[in-house]
């Protein structure tokens, strides 16, 4: 056992044998230690600190600044005709710098039907609308669209069409490990680009020599079109 | 950095590089071939120093053991590639079922495995600090007890502790470069004939064992590495651990340092000695760490956007850098160094009965593989039509088939033995080992690698982690 040990007590012995050879090992270890404290100090007093931090999901609060840019056409209408009115996004509407085009709100009123008291058996028109599916970038596919409505009792026709995904206007909590990244789903370009067009159709009904008034066969039809713009903010929620 | 800038690069943002791991299948194949082969020969070399006969044997089950590791990383890489190009396979349809399957277990545990194996090849050779006739059953125990704690531990932990576990590496650094530096001295100050073996074959050990974290040398002294670190925390699947991390800023350390002192010592040793293959092979690990240096500054931006935005893709060219540098490195440069070390420095007997045949075998597999594997590697790069590939590989055939005869010729007549330089220059005690006793450090090898793959199926199997 004495004998074994002292073989091991020997090797290391003859390993470090040469002074010059020691000093340069002695040195290289004073250059580890200190790069590596250097490295161990940077490391864990600030470092690590951020990178956990950047890595660990907080609640964030999505807050959405909307703003509305609006546009209103008037237009008679035939009795049984059929036109597509177009709106170009960028034209038609003023985009504030930073905003996103979340969602379309498409109001049709039809002609004030104010004469209905003086003319008590006129009957309203049949109007139907419709946003048409096209290269407008849109959630087409949302459930929640109304892309179609349509209305004989001069009733206003609602549509709305979501063009951000997920957007719905509502401020709501969200998960993410900065504000940047809280925001990643909020900050997509693209979406509402292109041009929206609306067919409306109309179908004139009318009594014929009943009314006080000459028959009619033509409808005046306003359009009201509402686009909402946001933009995203994210502040931790506490 | 006991996985350096690892093999995760595309973990978190899902993104394929085409060149990215190309070379993993023919690092599996190669390891696992030469190793086996290697293994046969050294069973064969009776007539060998003890020493110099158990460093072959462990280095030859060490390339059976990265080969194995390599397979696990084939398979996981080939999930990950369908996983991102939709073609899911239904039990591996989400990143957390491949990571934490029997494929990420195996790779682990044959990590473990080969820690343990590390440990003891410094204590061995060139300078055997065991000097007993039992140094091979206390160094198959000490790889059974390692690898029987280690593979569970690194398990159980999810990989986060891999900094702590990479501990038992740095063994290699604070014995074999005290070694150097003492027989570079000896050689160069008092002119010990024989020393440069020893010196020569310590630097190729020290290139086996770290040459992939020695490319990022200039990055780790300066501390720049810790971008890289930053990263993986929020990028990897796993975060590692506080301590873990923090240890990994001291081996960091460690490896620059280790590398500036054999990259000085070297050069020193030319300007009396003459430049030599060794400053080639150390000048161009140098340059290519001055330059990831250099890279990395300029990809600052885009490594620490995963801490202050988001986690931005690597450029596709920094990432063939890391290709053709760090996955060159390690999976074809590591099995060579590894065979040169075999058969430069008279470990394999090549006049035992057969041996030359394998012999011959493994040069060319090694030789004709790399090849092959590089010319295809800069086909992905760079669009040259196959036609030229392949009239560069059949014109590498011809050259290898030739150089192999003097590679062989050389091993044949010019032999180089560190243990009987040393024995020259020390006072060795003589110990004659058994025959038995190399068969049982094989079997416990064996033994070992089973007991970890066991170990990774039966975890699965009872569904851990998930």
């Amino acid at each position: 056992m004495g004998d074994n040990d002292n073989h091991f007590t020997d090797a290391i012995s003859e390993i470090f044998s040469i002074k010059e050879a020691n000093i340069v090992g002695s040195i290289s270890l004073v250059v580890i230690l200190i790069c590596g404290s250097i490295n161990v100090y940077e490391w864990t007093q600030g470092e690590y600190a951020e990178a956990v931090d950047a890595a660990t999901d907080e609640g964030w609060w999505i807050e959405f600044n909307t703003t509305i840019s609006s546009k209103t056409i008037t237009e008679t209408w035939q009795h049984e005709e059929v036109r597509t009115v177009e709106f170009y996004m960028d034209e038609d509407f003023q985009i504030p710098e930073g905003y996103l085009v979340g969602m379309i709100d498409i109001t049709i009123f039809p002609e004030d039907p104010e004469f209905a008291v003086t003319d008590p058996v006129s009957q309203c028109d049949a109007i139907s609308g419709d946003i048409i599916v096209n290269e407008l970038t849109a959630q087409w596919g949302y459930d929640g669209n109304n892309l179609s409505g349509q209305d004989s009792s001069c009733e206003t026709i609602e549509l709305d069409l979501r063009t951000y995904p997920g957007f719905d206007g509502v401020d709501h909590n969200a998960q993410a490990v900065n504000e940047f990244q809280a925001l990643i789903p909020w900050t997509g370009l693209g979406w509402g680009e292109g041009v929206l067009e609306i067919q409306i159709e109309l179908d004139v009904n009318s009594v014929d020599q009943i009314g006080p008034f000459a028959q009619d066969d033509d409808e005046e039809i306003t359009i009201l079109v509402e686009v909402h713009f946001f933009k995203a903010s994210a502040a931790m929620a506490e | 950095m006991h996985n350096s800038i690892k093999d995760s690069f595309s973990n978190y943002l899902m993104v394929q590089y085409e060149s990215l791991n190309e070379l993993l299948p023919v690092a599996s194949v190669v390891h696992i071939a030469l190793g086996a082969m290697a293994l046969v020969l050294m069973h064969r070399s009776r007539e060998r120093e003890w020493n110099e006969r158990f460093a072959g044997l462990i280095i030859s089950w060490m390339m059976v053991m990265l080969g194995i590791e390599y397979v696990f990383s084939t398979l996981i890489d080939y999930r990950v590639d369908q996983l991102i190009t939709g073609e899911q396979v239904a039990v591996f349809a989400t990143y957390e079922s491949i990571f934490y399957s029997w494929m990420t277990y195996g790779e682990s545990a044959m990590s473990s495995v080969l820690l343990s194996m590390v440990v003891i090849l410094p204590l061995i050779f060139p300078f055997p600090l065991i000097q007993k006739e039992s140094a091979l059953k206390i160094c198959a125990f000490f790889v059974i007890f390692i690898s029987m704690v280690l593979v569970p531990l690194d398990i159980f932990s999810k990989f986060s502790h891999n900094g702590a576990l990479g501990l038992l590496r740095w063994i290699g650094f604070f014995i074999w470069i005290p070694i150097y530096l003492r027989f570079l001295f000896g050689e160069m100050l008092y002119q010990e004939e024989g020393a440069r073996d020893v010196s020569s074959v310590t630097i190729l050990l020290l290139l086996g064992v770290y040459v992939q974290s020695w490319v990022f040398w200039l990055m780790h002294l300066t501390g720049l590495t810790s971008v890289y670190l930053s990263r993986w925390r929020v990028e990897d699947f796993v975060a590692q651990s506080f301590l873990s991390s923090s240890l990994d800023m001291v081996a960091v350390a460690i490896v620059g340092t280790t590398f500036i002192v054999l990259f000085l010592g070297e050069t020193w040793r030319a300007f009396s000695k003459g430049f030599g293959g060794m400053n080639v092979v150390l000048s161009l690990v140098f340059v290519v760490g001055v330059i990831w240096y250099l890279l990395t500054l300029v990809n600052y931006e885009t490594a620490e956007s995963c801490i202050l935005t988001t986690c931005q893709a690597w450029d596709e060219n920094f990432i063939d850098w890391y290709v053709f540098t760090y996955q060159v490195a390690k999976f074809l440069f590591v099995p060579l160094i590894f065979m040169f070390i075999l058969l430069n420095y008279n470990m394999i007997d090549t006049e035992a009965k057969g041996s030359q045949m394998i012999t011959r075998i493994m040069v060319l597999l090694l030789l004709l593989v790399a090849t092959s594997s590089l010319i295809e590697m800069i086909q992905i790069i760079l669009p040259i039509p196959e036609m030229i590939t392949s009239a560069l590989f059949a014109g590498g055939v011809v050259l290898f088939i030739g150089w192999e005869e003097r590679i062989m010729d050389q091993i044949i007549t010019k032999k180089s033995s560190a243990s009987e330089s040393l024995n020259k220059l020390v006072d060795l005690k003589k110990i004659i080992i058994e025959d038995s006793e190399f068969r049982f450090f094989s079997i416990s090898m064996a033994a070992v690698i089973g007991y970890a793959l066991l170990i990774a199926i039966l975890f699965d199997s009872m569904g851990m982690h998930l």
